[in-house]
């Protein structure tokens, strides 16, 4: 009795938790007609596709585009200069322990709120003839997906033992080819992991889009999100879907990132 | 490892370096030159005023306000996410039909972005159509002015915060619990202690790191606070959601006083700081990760 | 003919200096165990043989070539570490073919030699599966048909069979032995189990706090300890130790050199008496091992005086029950003696012994 109380609690609070994606999802298929008149109804009376065809018809899908490609690109960049960072970082000892300095700014970095350096990064991005660009924001992403991939990739490079480096060592694999044969596909499922989570930072990504894109064409689909809401305060259909084809990718991946997620937790995800 | 030279492995250390230099310590530094400083915005021309505009902030009434409103959220978004996953994870730690599914489902509100969180509470919160005041309407209870009351604002947007973030709490919680061995639970079983005195005295010290941690963690993430401020309440109504974020946005982009807004940067930034060192000395303390 | 030689070499850790400066040369084909407790630094001197890590003083030649600053795979030198430190994303094949390919060899050569080497280890079988499908054994003929393969001047081993259980060991000390034999090269195997070292050696470099207490053949490190550590490190069950002037009080006359400060009985070797008994033991505690039994006591006079405290350990086939009194006899023979630095004495028996050995 007592286990199924205990059941009907923890499934009741789930619910709770997912109920307001639930109603991002019943709402992108209702039609414009019943989303305010429908009250607290939940599901829709009948599906409708209305909404994502307006959305399909604008500039959303270029948009989407745009995003992914700026979060690719960010993300391919760190995860490159984070490799080799992070390499060096766990297996060499630095003088004077700045090995620890280095992580310890790196985490503050990390940590701090983005808004700290945004005047300065302005005017930086501006003398660089980058704003508005996409070239502009995967550098400004920088600020969020080096300092995360470095903290991330360390944890995954120390799990490999370093007595496999010392046979790649022997057996003839000097410092660039280890890194090719051996660390390489030993913390692959690692690089994975973090590929997709600085992909998800930057994919998400709010106010440096906010601050440095001026024009609709070239927006990213969070300041998109708060274009729309804060100029169509009721077009709540088209909103949710677009919110929902914007999340498909991560609810999907959810049980996938689960395991990695504790292991981003010690050091802080985010 | 030692049979690379120092310089090849420094090289490989160099392009972060070059980023992170050029990308946050150049900007870091220049809030740092600014904040004592008073900059024409459009000569660049620079002339140092020592503590001027620290003076200034703490005559500044809305930066009083946002200080407070940054506080009353941290504290109370924070606490509110790890008591609610500390209660969540002790319901997980237990076996229960489904559990496997229920894990994934759970920690989909921090799958979605920020922004899509928001725009689904601001449709929530709506006076006329919303779903919580059609709820209270329906069990005979007066509509709230959600994010236009003054007295509300600033803790419907720790709402949607709390339901964001909560499963991160949890997940650090959760995490913590596992790792507890399963012989010292069974130990306090046998040696008959009551199911919440044994919770309390034994459970409880041993995750007692993961709670801090996760108190941590959410208090740094609670306090940049802005993309849900910026899309939902727009810092009002009048300044009842004010954030320092904000603070520093408005003055940054909005006032172009770039005094103001670097000096109440590096007040976050310090405030930042703080707690990231602590948090780093918890995660070292008793074996780094 | 010499083939590797250490000459002074040094190796410290800012102040702290964890080899204070060690010489020995090592013949071609010799197999050579450094054997002592650990951070006795016995894998730290294999490691600067491999390159793994730096010389701090010293020089490391090998056929004559000076060592210093050459890259671990340009030594000749091939390595089984304790882990094994196959490849796990390789399979066995390529894991073996690692070594060769990293040389330049071409991916039909280096399988062909791939597959010569693991038809003389009868790892054909194993060729196409990965590390994590195999055995703790054949994880290990794995490692070292990887060290094979490259064909090297000398091969190292630190600690190979330490994650084995027990009846592996075994299996793999032999496997060793012949492939030593087989092969003829030069091995040197570090290990702190000096069962191990015995079975193993051409001969044996004991290592104490960095430093060489003795280098020898198995038998003259078991029958001749150079010193104390060396008497107590080698042979087990664990040699006696009985300080001189302790055991004067006992009234047992068994001449010794006259500078004794200690001496040593191995429990294996003092015989028990049938009458006339030399000193008796009180036996406090019984260990059958199936074919003999060790006996743990205290020692005492002839004479009836009271137990001693001076703990004493004996193997014998002789049955005796806990709180009899254990008749002994002492043959000088038996009777290591040691200065009261811990150095060795020569007694007259003990070098009979050692013309008997040689």
């Amino acid at each position: 009795m007592r286990r199924y109380l205990h059941g009907l609690t923890v499934w009741m609070m789930v619910g709770l938790f997912v109920l307001p994606v639930v109603w991002m999802v019943a709402t992108a298929f209702k039609s414009p007609g019943e989303i305010l008149n429908a009250g607290a109804r939940l599901w829709p009376e009948q599906i409708s596709l209305s909404a994502f065809e307006r959305l399909l018809a604008g500039e959303f899908p270029l948009l989407i585009g745009n995003t992914l490609l700026i979060a690719l690109m960010a993300t391919g960049l760190s995860l490159l200069v984070s490799f080799f960072s992070a390499y060096a970082l766990v297996r060499y000892r630095f003088p004077a322990k700045l090995d620890g300095a280095f992580l310890l700014a790196v985490l503050v970095i990390k940590m701090m709120p983005p808004i700290v350096v945004a005047t300065p990064l302005y005017s930086l991005i501006n003398q660089l003839g980058l704003l508005n660009t996409k070239l502009g924001l995967v550098l400004c992403y920088q600020v969020y997906t080096l300092p995360f991939c470095i903290w991330m990739l360390l944890g995954f490079i120390r799990d490999i033992p370093l007595e496999i480096e010392e046979a790649a060592a022997m057996d003839g694999a000097h410092l660039f080819k280890r890194l090719g044969f051996v660390v390489f596909p030993l913390c692959a499922p690692g690089l994975v992991a973090t590929a997709i989570f600085s992909m998800i930072l930057g994919w998400n990504e709010f106010l440096f889009s906010l601050l440095f894109i001026h024009t609709p064409d070239k927006f990213t689909i969070p300041l998109y999100l708060a274009n729309f809401m804060t100029e169509d305060g009721t077009a709540w259909g088209e909103l949710m879907a677009a919110g929902l084809v914007s999340s498909l990718p991560m609810l999907a991946l959810a049980g996938y990132m689960q395991r990695f997620l504790l292991r981003g937790f010690s050091l802080g995800l985010k | 490892m030692l049979f690379e030279s120092r310089k090849q492995l420094t090289l490989l250390l160099l392009p972060a370096l070059l980023i992170l230099g050029a990308l946050t310590l150049y900007p870091i530094l220049s809030v740092l030159v600014n904040a004592f400083g008073s900059v024409d915005y459009a000569s660049k021309h620079y002339l140092f005023v020592g503590l001027d505009n620290f003076r200034e902030l703490l005559d500044d009434f809305f930066f009083i306000a946002a200080v407070k409103n940054t506080f009353v959220f941290t504290v109370v978004a924070s606490c509110a996410q790890v008591l609610l996953g500390l209660w969540l994870a002790v319901l997980f730690h237990r076996q229960f039909p489904g559990r496997r599914f229920a894990l994934p489902i759970i920690i989909y509100p921090m799958m979605l972005s920020t922004l899509v969180c928001s725009s689904i509470w601001r449709s929530w919160y709506h006076y006329d159509f919303g779903l919580l005041n059609t709820v209270l309407t329906w069990l005979g209870l007066p509509a709230q002015e959600w994010l236009f009351n003054p007295d509300l604002a600033l803790y419907s947007i720790a709402l949607v915060d709390t339901w964001q973030w909560t499963p991160m709490a949890f997940l650090i919680i959760l995490a913590g619990l596992q790792s507890i061995p399963k012989d010292i639970s069974e130990a306090a079983m046998v040696d008959g202690a009551r199911p919440l005195r044994a919770f309390m005295h034994i459970t409880l010290p041993l995750i007692q790191k993961q709670v801090m941690l996760a108190f941590l963690l959410r208090s740094i993430d609670t306090f940049k606070l802005f993309d849900k401020v910026y899309v939902m309440t727009g810092g009002g109504p009048g300044n009842a959601t004010e954030t320092l974020s904000m603070f520093v946005y408005k003055y940054g982009f909005r006032f172009f006083n770039l005094g103001m807004a670097s000096a109440s940067a590096l007040v976050m930034l310090l405030i930042s700081m703080a707690m990231t060192l602590l948090y780093a000395r918890k995660v070292m303390k008793g074996g780094k990760q | 003919m010499k083939q590797l030689e250490l000459k002074n070499v040094t190796k410290a850790y800012g102040k702290q200096r964890v080899i204070p400066g060690v010489d020995l040369s090592i013949e071609q084909g010799e197999f050579v165990v450094f054997v002592g407790p650990s951070g006795c630094g016995k894998s730290t001197l294999l490691r600067m043989v491999a390159g793994l890590e730096s010389v701090t003083a010293g020089d490391i030649q090998l056929n004559g070539r000076s060592l210093n600053g050459v890259y671990p795979s340009e030594r000749e030198v091939a390595m089984v570490f304790q882990s094994y430190a196959l490849y796990p994303h390789l399979t066995v094949e390529k894991n073996m073919a690692f070594p060769l390919r990293m040389a330049g060899l071409s991916k039909a050569e280096a399988l062909a030699k791939v597959h010569k080497t693991a038809e003389k280890l009868q790892l054909g079988a194993l060729l196409k599966r990965l590390p994590s499908e195999l055995s703790g054994g054949q994880r290990q003929r794995v490692a070292i048909g990887r060290a094979i393969v490259r064909d090297p001047a000398l091969f190292l081993f630190d600690e190979p069979l330490s994650n084995l259980d027990a009846k592996l060991r075994g299996e793999m000390r032999l496997y060793l032995k012949q492939l030593h034999q087989q092969l003829g090269r030069t091995m040197i195997y570090v290990t702190h189990d000096q069962v191990e070292a015995m079975t193993l050696a051409d001969r044996i470099v004991v290592l104490n706090q960095g430093r060489i207490e003795q280098v020898g053949a198995p038998e003259v490190l078991y029958n001749q300890p150079a010193n104390r550590f060396v008497a107590g490190f080698i042979g087990s069950p664990v040699m006696n130790f009985v300080d001189k002037a302790r055991f004067a009080e006992l009234g047992c006359d068994v001449a010794l050199p006259t500078h004794t400060d200690s001496f040593g009985i191995r429990p294996n070797q003092i015989a028990v008496a049938g009458h006339n008994p030399d000193l008796l033991m009180q036996i406090s505690v019984v260990e059958p091992l199936g074919h003999a039994r060790l006996y743990y006591g205290q020692l005492s006079g002839v004479s009836g005086e009271p137990c001693s405290d001076i703990p004493f350990v004996v193997e014998s086939e002789v049955r005796y029950k806990a709180g009899d009194l254990l008749p002994l006899s002492v043959s000088e023979s038996i009777v290591h003696c040691f200065d009261s630095s811990g150095a060795r004495i020569e007694t007259l028996g003990s070098e009979q012994e050692a013309d008997h050995a040689a």
